[in-house]
């Protein structure tokens, strides 16, 4: 429809909204995503052409309570096989974490240079800081759990529901927990090696922090954008 | 989607906007505006969601050719209401025009309503 150029606005609003579109579920992005992008150009060019700025910024508001209300029903509209097989991979990611997670704990104490004619309660039972790391893998157990249950979810279509936001809940909280346990090992090291050997220990515990952190924030995001869906009861249609 | 089921007002705007010509998505969006006096606005994702709800009931088709190619966006598609749409809108419409005449008979309404505020 219209060819001639388009102000800078609806431009910028133009390529976030085909961001957003890339949110939805593939079939249905693939049917309708070209369209939907060509009305809402329509629809910011002519808000332009009224109401100028305000008329966008108006808009804007409108198209994101849309974008939500249409991703909470589309995809608890995906059929559920589609669901499964994608959410089937995930699944199988994070068993393997857990698995390799527990032979890592398990495997580890037996490589240190300290441990190699000990026996395996020297190993297993007399160490305060494997007792450390021990403790602080329960709370990774636990999300890791929580994790595989959310996409259980998401196979059967109820992720948009408040257990789902249970559970991202738990996730946070795990991820801060392992923080906690991760600084207390740190200062465990500090305490008994000193100066000497220890930064390869406090550089992994930075790393395990980090992934914590980011694990933590990413759970709280979505906690919140889930807890809106939820309460979004009805929309249009 | 059965034909004699109640349609929500967004699949009922949506077919009334569909049922003098085909239109494409833009189009069915002011169309419902206007016909609503601008109470009911859709955003693209609940539009083309109804629609695609809409292609698998059977209520709407998409037409296989557009009305005027040459000044038209090729991404753009056409819809039309099909035999089943119409009934069901002619369904809905007799629906809401008795809720309308049962509001009346209990005085509820100051005076009758015509044209696009009934359908409200």
């Amino acid at each position: 429809m219209q060819s001639g150029p388009k102000p800078s606005g609806v431009e910028r609003l133009f390529a976030v909204y085909g961001l957003m579109i890339r949110a939805c579920p593939r079939p249905f992005r693939e049917r309708f995503g070209q369209e939907m992008l060509v009305t809402f150009r329509d629809q910011a060019l002519e808000a332009c052409r009224t109401s100028g700025r305000r008329g966008l910024w108006l808009l804007a508001a409108r198209i994101l309570s849309d974008w939500i209300v249409t991703l909470r029903r589309e995809y608890c509209d995906m059929p559920n096989l589609v669901m499964r097989s994608s959410t089937l991979f995930l699944r199988t990611v994070i068993l393997l974490i857990g698995i390799s997670a527990v032979a890592l704990l398990l495997w580890e104490p037996r490589l240190e240079g300290r441990n190699a004619h000990a026996t395996n309660f020297e190993i297993y039972f007399n160490d305060p800081f494997l007792a450390l790391v021990y403790a602080g893998s329960i709370p990774f157990f636990v999300a890791l759990h929580q994790a595989f249950k959310l996409l259980g979810h998401a196979g059967q279509s109820t992720v948009f529901s408040p257990q789902a936001v249970k559970r991202l809940r738990t996730i946070k909280t795990c991820a801060m927990v392992i923080i906690g346990f991760v600084v207390a090992e740190e200062v465990f090291i500090l305490l008994t090696h000193g100066d000497d050997d220890a930064a390869g220990g406090i550089f992994i515990g930075l790393v395990i922090i980090f992934g914590a952190v980011v694990v933590a924030a990413t759970a709280a995001m979505f906690e919140r954008i889930l807890q809106n869906a939820v309460d979004i009861k009805s929309g249009p249609a | 989607m059965p034909s004699d089921q109640p349609l929500s007002p967004s699949v009922f705007h949506i077919l009334l906007a569909l049922a003098p010509r085909e239109r494409h998505g833009y189009a069915i969006m002011q169309d419902v505006e206007a016909d609503t006096g601008g109470a009911l606005k859709l955003g693209p994702g609940t539009l083309y969601g109804c629609l695609k709800r809409m292609l698998e009931g059977g209520l709407v088709a998409e037409c296989g050719e557009r009305p005027d190619p040459a000044l038209d966006d090729e991404r753009r598609r056409y819809y039309r209401i099909t035999e089943r749409g119409l009934r069901a809108v002619r369904s809905e419409a007799a629906r809401l025009a008795a809720a309308v005449a049962a509001a009346q008979a209990k005085k509820l309404l100051g005076r009758p309503l015509s044209g696009a505020k009934a359908n409200r």
